[in-house]
């Protein structure tokens, strides 16, 4: 998947949880869910609960681990998109 | 070591759909889910055992620095639980930590340390302020003066910082909706 279309789609996801519009609006890969959006942890189940209905698949728990940023969820979208 | 976790029950209620599907299942193990299932208020024990978890995960951080999303490897016991407080055990990898929770206000408050010897000892402060300040609220009660301000590393772990000494104390800070939690280590 190209970065440029996941940042996107993932924009629209984490919009509801951002704090940091800002963080919002510059969004890249690098992008932290906790650090730089201020997206509550309890949230951060809401944005993989989210992923998996939009991309419809299933995110084990020990993918969930490290879903703390940007690349994090594209490696992890990308991987699942091509098991399909 | 010491942790803390505050939960603004209120913004909670509006920020997290916790009937939503998969939403307990990835926080919580079966025998939580069961505690849920089972408490007289569902929704004030899915923020109990949260803020547990989350309170330990701050003790784990600051030992590892690592950074994991990982609830499910955090497995909360009750061993009290009355309407306003709790308290308990979180195992987490074989390790035990002990917590202690407070209802106050519309905020679960809890707090947690490496051992049970150290629980006891622990000084939780709780607030409720319009403007959220740790620092307004630690100098309200005294922790921090002129010589002592509060300090964070270069992983944003926070501690008191006596100006005078050079002297670090670790201190737990938590903030959620217009509720701070504090935990500090005794003898600060």
């Amino acid at each position: 998947m190209e970065p440029s279309i996941f940042i996107e789609q993932i924009r629209e996801i984490v919009k509801p949880y951002a704090k940091n519009s800002d963080a919002l609006a510059t969004m890249n890969v690098s992008t932290d869910f906790i650090n730089d959006l201020k997206i509550n942890s309890a949230n951060l189940v809401d944005v993989v609960l989210d992923v998996e209905e939009k991309y419809d698949i299933v995110i084990q728990n020990e993918e969930m681990e490290r879903m703390l940023n940007v690349q994090a969820a594209m490696d992890i979208v990308t991987t699942k998109l091509k098991e399909k | 070591m010491i942790g803390n976790d505050i939960v603004d029950l209120q913004l909670a209620a509006k920020e997290s759909r916790i009937n939503r599907k998969g939403f307990l299942d990835k926080l919580f193990l079966p025998e939580e889910k069961k505690l849920i299932q089972d408490a007289v208020q569902p929704s004030l024990m899915v923020w109990l055992l949260w803020s547990c978890k989350e309170a330990v995960y701050k003790i784990v951080n600051r030992a590892t620095k690592e950074r994991v999303y990982a609830p499910h490897h955090y497995t909360c016991q009750l061993h009290q639980l009355s309407k306003i407080s709790a308290s308990g055990v979180v195992s987490y990898q074989s390790q035990s930590f002990y917590f202690q929770s407070r209802l106050i206000g519309a905020a679960i408050h809890t707090h947690a340390t490496s051992t049970a010897e150290l629980l006891p000892k622990v000084k939780p402060v709780t607030a409720y302020q319009l403007t959220p300040s740790y620092t307004v609220l630690l100098q309200q009660v005294g922790i921090l003066s002129s010589q002592k301000i509060l300090y964070k590393d270069k992983q944003g772990i926070p501690y008191i910082l006596d100006q005078d000494n050079g002297r670090l104390v670790p201190v737990s800070l938590s903030h959620h909706g217009n509720y701070i939690g504090v935990a500090v280590l005794p003898n600060f």
